[in-house]
């Protein structure tokens, strides 16, 4: 069933992003500067399970990207809170996508996760034994991306 | 240490997660890639050779003897202990077999006490 999301204006884009990395810096008794730590934001602020995979065999889709590269990049489970990045942007083995993969973490949990998830009936007492059985709220492929539209 | 019926992998992913160490922070410290400690961690690969799970006990303050059990392993230095003396030191193991846990902690203590004379 797909997830139909309302438009989002960027100031309030913008603001939440402000307010997490607020809320982070608080809870941590730190001041947040550039590069931002995503990774601490997603998995101990957050609390998102995240896990590095071939998306494309685990979701059972065909490789379409330019050289049949991998265009699946992230996915989340809006439900049990678990992000999955695929592989080939793992940042210890491929250094040169160190920002790919710090963009889409941050696409997953700080774009999906606090934009979409009150879109979704929480669920997340269920447990991740069920993760692998349903398929993710949110696929994010770089060949669907979309034109901005003003 | 408690991981009850709970594989090698799901064990230290929630060991991992309760001490709040990121996934790629803990597979740098192992020297490992994100990517492989997710496997394991999902129990997809095999848990890893023992240094690593040594590593991995000392990250995460675990017992490293019971995490190379969990792992399926017996600690190589207690394989080489066994073949230097096979017969002695199986029939010692089997005659120990189903003491508890603090009459096994006495006999090491008096094992211990016989070696410094």
């Amino acid at each position: 069933m797909a997830l139909r999301v309302p438009y989002i204006p960027d100031d309030v884009i913008e603001r939440d992003a402000e307010a997490l990395l607020g809320e982070f810096a608080h809870a941590r008794g730190i001041e947040v500067r550039a590069p931002i730590p995503i990774e601490d934001i997603v998995e101990k602020h957050l609390k998102l399970h995240v896990e590095f995979d071939d998306l494309h065999q685990r979701l059972g889709v065909p490789r379409s990207g330019i050289g049949l590269e991998p265009d699946i990049f992230g996915a989340i489970w809006l439900e049990s809170g678990q992000i999955v990045i695929d592989e080939c942007l793992d940042p210890e083995d491929r250094p040169e996508r160190e920002g790919r993969y710090r963009f889409t973490l941050a696409h997953e949990g700080g774009g999906h996760w606090r934009l979409h998830r009150p879109l979704v009936r929480p669920t997340r007492d269920q447990g991740s034994l069920l993760i692998d059985a349903v398929r993710p709220t949110v696929v994010c492929r770089s060949s669907q991306a979309k034109e901005r539209v003003e | 240490m408690k991981a009850g019926r709970e594989k090698f992998g799901a064990f230290i992913r929630r060991e991992r997660e309760v001490k709040e160490i990121g996934l790629r922070e803990m597979a740098k410290k192992i020297g490992v890639s994100p990517t492989y400690l997710s496997k394991v961690e999902r129990d997809e690969f095999p848990p890893p050779a023992e240094d690593k799970v040594r590593k991995i006990a000392g990250i995460l303050g675990l017992d490293a003897d019971e995490l190379l059990a969990l792992a399926g392993r017996v600690a190589s230095d207690l394989t080489d202990i066994i073949r230097e003396r096979p017969r002695e030191m199986a029939d010692f193991l089997r005659s120990a077999r189903g003491l508890t846990a603090e009459d096994m902690a006495r006999l090491a203590r008096q094992a211990q006490k016989a070696k410094e004379k």
